[in-house]
């Protein structure tokens, strides 16, 4: 009746291996990743909305961004000059969604992403600019 | 038929004095260099974050093209860096970083306009920081104080 | 008796072995387990001072109050062509503690250092040029002229024929100049900076070409991306 017998030793042993991994594999993996990114992005919107906020407008008002919030019928007329305007001040590798009183211009924000934002507050309502990288 | 090398007894004995002595081994070599080494490591770190973000908050609290200001701007800083609590004070135009340890600490210069013509005051852990921004004749002072915002 | 004493004794022949390897076991692991602690130390370490100091420095050049802008986000032209490497360094002192790098577009503006293994942050700004230019239009029977780029303002210098008296200019919808007697000399208006100006002129006669002078600074404008390295 020779049953091999484990050493109760080597047990504790692997019962003890398997502790301390769990351990360090919660501090290595645990560990968030770094976000240089985020005030990289807050920096782009709050750029974005300052340039939009002192442009020319194409037609009459002060500045461009006043005269998108004016009316209906001028957010309507003008959407689509924000939006080209907008992707032509951001950069290449970067998405925007402009949120004004009378509606979005731009693109869906996408879950889960780090967006930075910037507001304008304007007599008429606020324009907010959120930005993303692709 | 006594050719045992050992005795189970004997055995168990040996198991359980080399089991103590490699703990005590083990617990000294880790509590007295690795252990303490990593935790200066990690304040050090955390220490240099701790500034950078107090820095960056002090230069944010002060409005762009500011004619009358008065602001206070409260800061979230750890309330211990390595256990320990730490200040933060300002040394001409840097802030500074004091903790007890030596690897823990350091030195930042603010970035500020023209008009900023004093920043004093200072910051001990623990307590409820503000910045406060004021206009007084010939520009803007900078305040480090304690209390609510 | 013999066999039981013979497994007896097996057992206990492998007990120590079997706890020294495992006790080495232990050892190699925690001292793993160190190394990774170490790396994932050092990893989380991403410079903050450095960071904080371009960060800093980018919103101190764009800044209002910054000797580059004209006004927040605006870089002056001429400015940024006479900005260099001590206006840097006198102007925000934090140039002379850590190494910084200041480029427009991509070409150095000023630096103060070796910044490849550093942190970069960009803000996106305009970049302003303004340029004189005269104008000596031939008004029309409408007596007006649009100037073709905006500025902030313009130098006229009106010389009236004997007979005519310039009774008022109008920039716009606004009057800028106004006397019934008569104008004549050198005035300054100011322009607006976000739409193109008319020029209008009220006169009792005739305004032949030569009589009004413009000159103003016309403001020129373009895109740009600033990035300012840190390295520290």
């Amino acid at each position: 009746m020779d049953r091999a017998q484990l050493p109760v030793s080597l047990l504790e042993a692997a019962l003890g291996v398997v502790l301390i991994l769990a351990v360090v594999l919660g501090v290595a993996v645990g560990v968030p990743a770094p976000d240089t990114r985020e005030p990289q992005l807050e920096a782009y919107a709050e750029d974005a909305a300052t340039i939009l906020a002192n442009e020319p407008p194409e037609h009459q008002n002060a500045t461009r961004l006043a005269e998108i919030v004016a009316s209906e019928q001028s957010f309507q007329r003008e959407r689509g000059a924000l939006r080209a305007r907008t992707d032509e001040i951001l950069p290449d590798n970067v998405m925007f969604r402009v949120e004004t009183p009378h509606g979005d211009v731009g693109f869906p924000v996408p879950g889960n992403v780090a967006t930075g934002e910037a507001t304008i507050t304007t007599s008429r309502g606020a324009v907010t600019i959120r930005v993303w990288f692709v | 038929m006594d050719n045992r090398a050992v005795t189970p007894v004997v055995e168990k004995t040996l198991t359980i004095g080399i089991v103590a002595l490699f703990l005590a081994g083990m617990t000294t070599t880790l509590f007295g260099g690795a252990v303490p080494a990593a935790r200066d490591a990690t304040g050090s770190s955390i220490g240099d974050r701790t500034l950078a973000l107090a820095t960056e908050r002090v230069e944010q609290a002060i409005p762009p093209n500011a004619s009358h200001v008065r602001a206070r701007h409260r800061v979230d800083l750890p309330s211990t860096i390595r256990g320990t609590g730490y200040t933060v004070r300002v040394d001409g135009r840097l802030l500074v970083l004091d903790h007890p340890r030596a690897a823990i600490g350091g030195r930042s210069r603010l970035v500020l306009p023209d008009s900023v013509i004093g920043v004093n005051g200072s910051w001990q852990s623990g307590s409820e920081a503000v910045v406060a921004v004021r206009s007084v004749a010939g520009g803007l002072t900078v305040e480090l104080r304690e209390g609510v915002a | 008796m013999s066999e039981r004493s013979e497994r007896v004794q097996r057992r206990a022949q492998t007990g120590l072995p079997a706890l020294a390897i495992a006790l080495l076991v232990v050892t190699m692991v925690t001292g793993i387990g160190l190394a990774m602690a170490d790396g994932a130390i050092s990893g989380a370490d991403r410079e903050p001072g450095e960071r904080r100091v371009a960060v800093s420095l980018a919103a101190g050049l764009i800044a209002p109050e910054s000797p580059l802008t004209e006004r927040a986000n605006v870089l002056d032209a001429s400015r940024l062509s006479r900005f260099d490497e001590t206006r840097l360094r006198t102007a925000f002192p934090v140039a002379n503690e850590t190494a910084v790098a200041v480029e427009l577009d991509g070409r150095s503006v000023a630096a103060t250092g070796e910044t490849d293994r550093g942190t970069t942050i960009r803000r996106l700004v305009v970049v302003e040029e303004q340029t004189a230019e005269t104008l000596e239009p031939a008004l029309g029977w409408q007596r007006r002229v649009t100037l073709p780029r905006r500025g902030y303002r313009a130098n006229l210098t009106l010389s009236p024929p004997a007979s005519t008296n310039i009774t008022a200019v109008r920039a716009n919808s606004r009057v800028a100049l106004h006397d019934d007697d008569g104008l004549s000399g050198q005035y300054e208006i100011p322009l607006s900076r976000f739409e193109t100006t008319t020029v209008r002129f009220s006169a009792s006669g005739p305004l032949p070409p030569g009589s009004v002078r413009i000159e103003y600074d016309a403001i020129r404008t373009r895109k740009a991306t600033l990035a300012v390295s840190a390295d520290g």
